[in-house]
């Protein structure tokens, strides 16, 4: 089913504003922090100001003297299990005898105000007593350092072993080897942490409010440090300000349990709402990689062999690092056919800020070296980048790097070939005066979903009311990508009716059905499934009810336009009698459904097999100044093609795109959480950089549409986090071009540029 | 800007309403519109002046509300979000923003709607630079800008074209 054209469909495919823009323009209170109760109290986290120490004694006396502080709490006053780790149980709740990094949350000071339990947890004083800590994920991989928990360092290694790398090496013409490192970078949502909770009710369940990105594992978290059921425990999502991953991680479950416990022991409403700087140094951050890579090839430039190895930093704690460890090896070759493949990931505890989930889990960190890799390659062969990757990028029935024999769904070189069509009809003004132009090229790949990360199937609840209005809610959390009202068009689609009769709901952990993780970019695809499940199912029964009064088949009637046909017999309803009808005689028109994913066939000893059934493909072009004298890279245009599949809200998509290559080139050029022995020097929106309006270079997105997803529906791929993967090797071989220097450590920040330009290596 | 001590009362004019409050010395404008006068549109996104998601208008220039201390403001004039369109009656840059697909998470974005406002208050027929520019203050993590540029070059184009037709 290859070119589904675009007019089969009256909803999917066309561009919807969102329905939640109304309230967001308005400056509603629909944000956590706008709907703290009137007379909650507030707590504020005590943390840690050392990477590594016992923790001896505190001193609480000036803490509990300060106006308007109520209590101190801390790991001793937690019923149930004091630990919040999400994949890994390594994290507690409450640090009682050892702190592994700065942030490690202590106790915490309950008071009436957030400025007097601000004031109260400065005032703990905790004394500590050092121990030797360890802050190079290199050295902390060999067995004889510092032990950041009990069973060593290494939280997690994955290989993958396919063909023969030394005859593969043999076999080469050309070899490269180099090493690259990538940094840490901080999500920097808009909204900081923020939650509360409300003592339990009079059925002994209590609520807590927040910007949860799974709700479901916020419930789950606060029940087994409450030591309740999940059940007494609601988690309901608020109006979100921003994810990005970082509210997937320990810091949601932190928050959550925080509050819940407040609200318990003291019996009223408690808030709690972080500081900006407290925000940095107390959740995940991008895992910085430290990268390897040898790379052999045939004087055609044919990839021969790769042998790989990867070391990522996912500091003091697991938190996603795992499967962060995982997606980066499925993914290290970036999207070419390499025939011998040897590679290692590792995942290493160190007293790093801990790593967790972030927009492209792994890929923009492998991206990096694999497309810097083509890069040297190209200029060792002597060849044109582009023509390249040509050579060796996968195509439909190509084998990818964990032997996984592709489908028809590859439109990876239909992406270059856009992106390079539009860089050469490019009309751009000449560079400044002392500045150095360069043009550079990435391809990438990303695979949808959870893949082997855990079982992937998604909730959806549905129902239509006696008006013909549609209300859903999958359990799956909104925090800004909109793809809620995707699955909002594609029950409009499934029922012909028109936008404005469908309204969606915010997850409520105690009614949405189970959804997993919104994290993955699976949203569309996974609740895009889930509701396409329900509707059809509803579509169905009304269909029955129609054929009942047209005297027809079910299989006759029609939904479009708001109305239901039978063409046959000529008749026709409109959409809310039918409804209407149906609710007089008692026909339900609720459902809730459930969609798993097909499975993945993923062996993780040899790391062969299928890592994910489908994958985004991609191409991004971008044309770089180089300030001569400052070394200022400055992006002038950056130009991206996604084979998305079907973009169900084109306008959406489009968001998601330039989101990500926004991000990404901060990550690029900027971004960097800087730390000196595990403290981070930058953690404010004064000194840690991001891309502004001033810089923001134009962005043309070009979407592909002609190889539709095997599970996706109406052949959607995933499209949130793909965009992210491929801009910083793009803007480094740009940098190269303009100015003769490789930039191998992220960020391409001036004074590398610099430095390197007046030392040569 | 000096720190005044005491609680005091202070008149201002929010949104076209003369309020009266007393404030406590170290109290920040954006606590006392969310707080006190339970506007919740400007909000705390770093409370140190970095992202712009706290921009009012105060006096006719936009201001960071998270550093203004709120009994400074005695007298003044402040528009927030909530003092230029309703639901009934949008403003034509909430219009835009709507249209254009540039509210994604929408946590900077009464920031940037009143930032973008006040640009072009004084700047009817604004270049694209000149728009970037005047946005420089108010970060958006979500967006990538595109969308929102487009939506402040839309809304100038209604509100000329509204002006030269009235």
């Amino acid at each position: 089913m290859v070119g589904v054209a675009r007019e089969e469909y009256s909803i999917v495919g066309k561009p919807y504003a969102r329905e939640d823009a109304l309230d967001k323009v308005l400056g509603k209170p629909i944000f956590t922090a706008d709907m703290i109760p009137k007379d909650a109290i507030f707590a504020a986290v005590v943390r840690s100001t050392r990477p590594h120490a016992k923790i001896l004694r505190l001193n609480l006396q000036a803490a509990l003297s300060t106006p308007g502080v109520i209590r101190f709490i801390d790991g001793h006053q937690v019923p149930g299990i004091n630990n919040i780790g999400t994949l890994i149980r390594d994290k507690p709740l409450f640090c009682q005898d050892i702190v592994r990094c700065m942030g490690d949350p202590i106790g915490a000071i309950l008071a009436e105000n957030r400025g007097a339990a601000r004031e109260g947890a400065r005032q703990v004083e905790v004394e500590y007593e050092d121990l030797p800590a360890i802050f190079s994920p290199l050295e902390a991989l060999d067995p004889k350092s510092v032990r950041v928990h009990p069973n060593g360092n290494i939280c997690r290694h994955l290989k993958i072993r396919k063909g023969d790398v030394e005859r593969g090496f043999q076999e080469s013409d050309v070899i490269v080897e180099n090493e690259y490192t990538t940094q840490m970078q901080e999500h920097a949502q808009l909204e900081p942490e923020t939650a509360f909770a409300l003592p339990p009710d009079q059925n002994g369940i209590i609520t807590t409010v927040g910007p949860w990105q799974d709700t479901h594992d916020v419930q789950d978290a606060v029940a087994l440090v409450m030591g309740r059921k999940s059940s007494e425990v609601r988690a309901l999502q608020a109006q979100t300000g921003g994810a990005f991953g970082s509210r997937c991680n320990e810091i949601a479950n932190e928050l959550a349990a925080l509050v819940c416990l407040s609200a318990c022991i003291t019996g009223k409403p408690t808030a709690v709402i972080m500081s900006r700087e407290e925000s940095m140094i107390s959740h995940s951050k991008r895992h910085p990689f430290y990268m390897k890579y040898k790379t052999g090839a045939k004087r055609d430039g044919t990839l021969v062999a790769e042998e790989i190895q990867l070391v990522s930093d996912t500091g003091a704690y697991a938190s996603a690092g795992p499967a962060v460890v995982m997606r980066a090896i499925v993914h290290c070759t970036g999207p070419y056919v390499v025939p011998n493949v040897k590679a290692d990931s590792y995942g290493v505890y160190t007293n790093n800020p801990y790593a967790g989930s972030f927009r492209g889990f792994g890929c923009p960190q492998v991206h990096f070296a694999a497309e810097s890799q083509m890069n040297y390659l190209a200029e060792s062969l002597s060849m044109d980048p582009i023509a390249l990757r040509r050579k060796n990028l996968l195509r439909p029935g190509s084998q990818t790097n964990t032997g996984h024999v592709l489908g028809k769904s590859v439109g990876l070189e239909e992406c270059l070939s856009k992106v390079v069509d539009a860089l050469g009809s490019m009309v751009i003004p000449p560079p400044e005066k002392r500045s150095a132009r360069g043009i550079g090229v990435a391809l990438g790949y990303h695979g949808n979903s959870l893949g082997p990360e855990g079982g992937d199937r998604c909730g959806a609840m549905l129902s239509i009311d006696a008006n013909g209005h549609v209300e859903y809610m999958t359990g799956l959390a909104e925090y800004g990508t909109g793809a809620r009202f995707a699955h909002g068009q594609i029950i409009a689609e499934t029922l012909g009716i028109s936008m404005n009769r469908i309204h969606a709901l915010l997850p409520d952990s105690l009614r949405a059905p189970y959804s997993g993780p919104t994290v993955a970019s699976r949203s569309t695809i996974m609740g895009g499934n889930a509701v396409l499940v329900a509707s059809k199912k509803l579509r169905n029964v009304l269909s029955q009810e129609a054929a009942r009064i047209f005297d027809c088949k079910p299989e006759e009637v029609d939904f479009r336009n708001d109305t239901v046909y039978c063409e046959k017999r000529s008749k026709n309803m409109k959409f809310d009698e039918l409804a209407a009808l149906c609710h007089k005689r008692g026909i339900s028109l609720s459902d809730s459904s459930m969609y798993e994913a097909p499975k993945c066939e993923w062996n993780e000893e040899t790391g062969l097999g299928v890592a994910y059934i489908d994958y985004t493909f991609e191409a991004v072009g971008t044309v770089v100044d180089v300030n001569l004298q400052t070394g200022y890279p400055q992006v002038v245009r950056i130009i991206g093609a996604y084979d998305c599949g079907k973009a169900i809200n084109p306008l959406g998509v489009v968001g998601q795109v330039e989101g990500a290559i926004v991000q990404g080139l901060g990550y690029s050029v900027m971004e960097e959480i800087c730390t000196k022995n595990g403290r981070i020097l930058n953690p404010n929106l004064a000194d840690y950089f991001i891309y502004t309006s001033a810089e923001t270079p134009q962005i043309d997105t070009i979407l592909v549409e002609g190889y539709p997803s095997i599970s996706g529906p109406f052949g959607a791929k995933a499209m949130g986090e793909p965009p992210i993967d491929i801009v910083a090797p793009a803007v480094a071989q740009a940098i190269y071009n303009a100015t003769g220097v490789r930039v191998k450590d992220l960020p391409a920040v001036p004074e590398k540029i610099l430095l390197s330009k007046s030392n040569p290596d | 800007m000096s720190k005044v001590q005491s609680k005091q009362r202070i008149r201002i004019q929010v949104n076209g309403e003369w309020r009266s409050t007393e404030v406590e010395g170290d109290e920040t404008l954006l606590d006392l519109l969310r707080n006190k006068l339970n506007l919740k549109g400007p909000k705390e996104g770093c409370g140190t002046g970095d992202c712009g998601a706290c921009t009012i208008i105060l006096d006719g220039k936009i201001v960071p509300s998270c550093l203004v201390y709120a009994a400074t403001t005695d007298g003044s004039r402040i528009t927030t979000i909530e003092g230029i369109g309703s639901a009934e009656k949008l403003h034509p840059l909430q219009q835009a923003f709507i249209q254009a697909g540039a509210v994604q998470c929408g946590f900077c974005i009464p920031g940037i709607i009143i930032a973008a406002k006040n640009l072009l208050d004084s700047n009817p027929s604004p270049t694209r630079t000149e728009v970037r520019e005047a946005l420089v203050g108010n970060i958006c993590r979500c967006t990538g800008y595109v969308r929102i540029i487009e939506a402040v070059m839309m809304a100038a184009e209604t509100m000329r074209s509204g002006r030269s037709g009235a």
